[in-house]
């Protein structure tokens, strides 16, 4: 990369242009080949002893108004891939393009203008918000970083605003954190996200920690806002009921990798991966009367997930997987639509089975 | 299922715990039966109770703060509240197994996993080292634990977390417990390993033929291992019938809230409906029926302000803690309606 191409990459486009809202349904953001690797150093002089393969050439583009869930399970680099999308962490390789503006390549002072579009809202809103800050002033610290907390308007009357936008009553903007509930709270944690009005918003497990009927609340928040605000969600997720009910797409990710891509109806209702089906396969059915079917219909995986700082040679699954053969050690499968349904999968062998449903 | 006699008979517990904020009511005059062989799944929010009534019956609620005002739990016609720290020794781990939600914090990590093992079983049974080492192993291998005979003599630290698990459920079924009481067993694993160790969890429960408590948030668990259902709200037994009748035929409306907020694996659902508010506050319960300020079907009703609705008896062994659970009929409709979801579909 050269100067040039940063300076154009940071000032391409007059002001309006990024962050002018795009149309429902018009490509926002685009990941593509994104490399997150930590370096593992040790030993007495430090020397590099590798490197844990986080996240490992995913690409994946999202549309305005639409909701991608990224699911797998832990270590499989879900949660990474969000942060390096809103350069949290910074990308070992690899392009993020919002609006054709790649983020990987700007100055941390460039990718302020940005970052306004692009927000993010944690897992846990007990360890995500400052206990020591009001609501009033979690809200209102997004605004006063990039100096829109101005006047009654901007100032007040916007925390105010947010905060019944989430469900919150705004008397209640005085009090602190722990005065909430979980679920209060992470909706707090989305007013904070939305104050600068962005409009991609990384989702990394937002419900996970609530309880059943706390979580269908903050679910229903969250899609009545999408469709207020027409935002583009990547939602971030282990739970596979709840990414079906939220998803518009779906990329599954195994130990770095997305191993299959598609809408939710392809990937829940024609799994093609032996990932995608054995993980479907063993979550337990709400539904004592399929109970028989669904155990019946079960695979059991065997072992654990590998080291991913030492990932098995060729397809990463092989050493789990029941149809693994000789080619899967020595050729990476790639992420290709092998039945022509625009659903890829990356998989060898990959083949139809009936999903249960 | 529920033949003969019950191995376990909880009457009217309460247990409490003094805080400087007030008086916790964690479980406020709960009675269920646990039968050989089966399973009773017992389900409910964080803060209903589940796991203290489990505790309770272990005998390892802390007092203080902790005290268990009322109520009998008798196991094999022996109240356990009235026994000695002696007593109950010789019964827990023994008669009364338990796995707990985190193998880490239940394992002793500078003991090798079969020197716990062993002692499980050399605590309760005058046994040569020799034998306790075939026993675990062959343990061991029960839970798919591959390569026993070597992990025996490896630390925790040396298991992977679902590996781990399965060690816990080999440790507690190592003295053919009659009366099995799992807390969360699989809720801090990733769903392919969560396969693995409940797949050993029936193995186990096959083997020893022990009753088990099945302690969970997980919905889709209880219809999968659970022949009835214990449901819990605010300290509390809300409804309890078998896993059909629950999932099928709920009589409580904080039941059917729980399913309507509940996406499916299986189906598009059109929309959720989530219980409106959050849990109680147990140091000050409503009045009345707990659940009152969130129901919408009491719609306000005095009698739900004011009476505390007895456990319904509603015959086939379900019952329900609701004034108005015959009208549930209506709200399960209306509930199918708004969410796309069936619930008292006829048939498989």
């Amino acid at each position: 990369m050269t100067a040039g191409e940063t300076a154009t990459a940071g000032a391409a486009g007059p002001e309006e242009d990024l962050h002018a809202r795009t149309p429902a349904g018009q490509e926002i953001l685009r990941v593509q080949g994104l490399v997150k690797h930590f370096q593992i150093r040790g030993g007495f002089f430090g020397r590099d002893r590798g490197a844990v393969q986080a996240v490992d050439d995913i690409s994946f583009d999202i549309k305005a108004g639409e909701t991608v869930g990224l699911v797998g399970e832990s270590g499989c680099g879900k949660s990474t891939a969000g942060r390096t999308i809103v350069r949290l962490l910074d990308p070992t390789d690899g392009r993020i393009l919002f609006k054709d503006r790649d983020l990987s390549k700007l100055s941390r002072r460039q990718l302020r203008d940005v970052r306004r579009e692009i927000q993010i809202v944690f897992q846990d809103p007990y360890a995500s918000l400052n206990p020591r800050m009001a609501v009033n002033e979690i809200v209102a610290e997004p605004l006063r970083v990039y100096g829109r907390y101005r006047g009654k308007e901007g100032g007040r009357e916007r925390v105010k605003e947010l905060l019944r936008l989430v469900g919150l009553n705004p008397e209640h903007r005085n009090r602190y954190p722990h005065e909430f509930s979980g679920g209060q709270r992470q909706r707090i944690g989305i007013a904070r996200a939305l104050a600068l009005d962005p409009q991609v918003l990384i989702l990394d497990e937002p419900v996970s920690a609530l309880d059943v009927s706390i979580q269908a609340q903050v679910i229903n928040l969250l899609e009545e806002l999408q469709d207020r605000l027409g935002l583009a969600y990547l939602f971030i997720a282990h739970d596979l009921s709840v990414v079906r009910h939220i998803s518009d797409r779906i990329a599954v990710m195994y130990l770095g990798k997305i191993v299959e891509f598609g809408t939710k109806q392809e990937v829940f209702d024609r799994p093609t991966h032996p990932y995608t089906q054995a993980l479907l396969s063993a979550v337990p059915i709400t539904d004592p009367r399929q109970r028989e079917r669904s155990k019946r219909e079960r695979i059991v995986l065997e072992g654990d997930v590998p080291n991913p700082a030492n990932p098995p040679s060729g397809c990463r699954f092989r050493t789990r997987c029941w149809k693994a053969e000789d080619i899967c050690a020595t050729e990476e499968p790639q992420l290709i639509d092998r039945f022509n349904h625009g659903h890829p999968s990356a998989c060898h062998f990959a083949e139809l089975r009936a999903a249960a449903g | 299922m529920a033949a003969g006699q019950p191995i376990l008979s909880i009457r009217d517990l309460v247990t409490e715990f003094v805080t400087p904020d007030g008086v916790v009511h964690a479980v406020d005059h709960v009675s269920y039966d646990v039968y050989p062989g089966e399973t009773v799944g017992v389900v409910g929010e964080s803060g209903s109770g589940k796991s203290v009534t489990a505790m309770s019956v272990l005998g390892l609620i802390p007092q203080p703060p902790g005290r268990i005002s009322n109520g009998e739990i008798i196991f094999e016609d022996r109240d356990l509240l009235t026994l000695s720290h002696k007593q109950l020794r010789r019964i827990r781990g023994k008669d009364i197994a338990m796995v707990f939600q985190d193998p880490m914090t239940s394992l002793n990590p500078v003991l090798t996993i079969g020197a716990q093992m062993a002692e499980a079983v050399t605590t309760h049974e005058d046994v040569s080292d020799e034998v306790a080492r075939k026993r675990c192993v062959e343990l061991l291998e029960l839970v798919n634990v591959p390569d026993a005979d070597a992990r025996f003599d490896q630390y925790p630290h040396e298991f992977s977390g679902g590996m781990r698990q399965r060690a816990m459920i080999a440790m507690a079924i190592a003295n053919q417990p009659k009366l099995l009481i799992a807390d969360e067993p699989t809720t801090a694993l990733d769903v392919t390993i969560q396969a693995q160790v409940l797949e050993v969890l029936e193995t186990a429960q096959d083997e020893t033929n022990a009753g088990t408590i099945l302690i969970t948030h997980d919905l889709g668990l209880i219809a999968e291992m659970a022949d009835r259902v214990v449901v819990m709200y605010g300290g509390r037994v809300v409804e309890t019938g078998d896993v059909d009748q629950i999932f099928h035929s709920p009589r409580h409306p904080y039941t059917l809230g729980l399913m309507a907020s509940l996406p499916r694996l299986d189906t598009d659902l059109e929309r959720l409906e989530p219980i409106p508010g959050s849990p109680p506050s147990l140091i000050s319960l409503p009045s009345g029926c707990a659940f009152h300020p969130r129901c919408r079907l009491g719609a306000g009703r005095a009698r739900c302000r004011t009476d505390e609705p007895p456990l319904y008896q509603l015959g086939d062994g379900h019952a329900s803690a609701c004034h108005f659970h015959d009208e549930m009929r209506l709200e399960i409709e209306r509930i199918e309606q708004t969410t796309g979801a069936s619930i008292a579909e006829e048939g498989a």
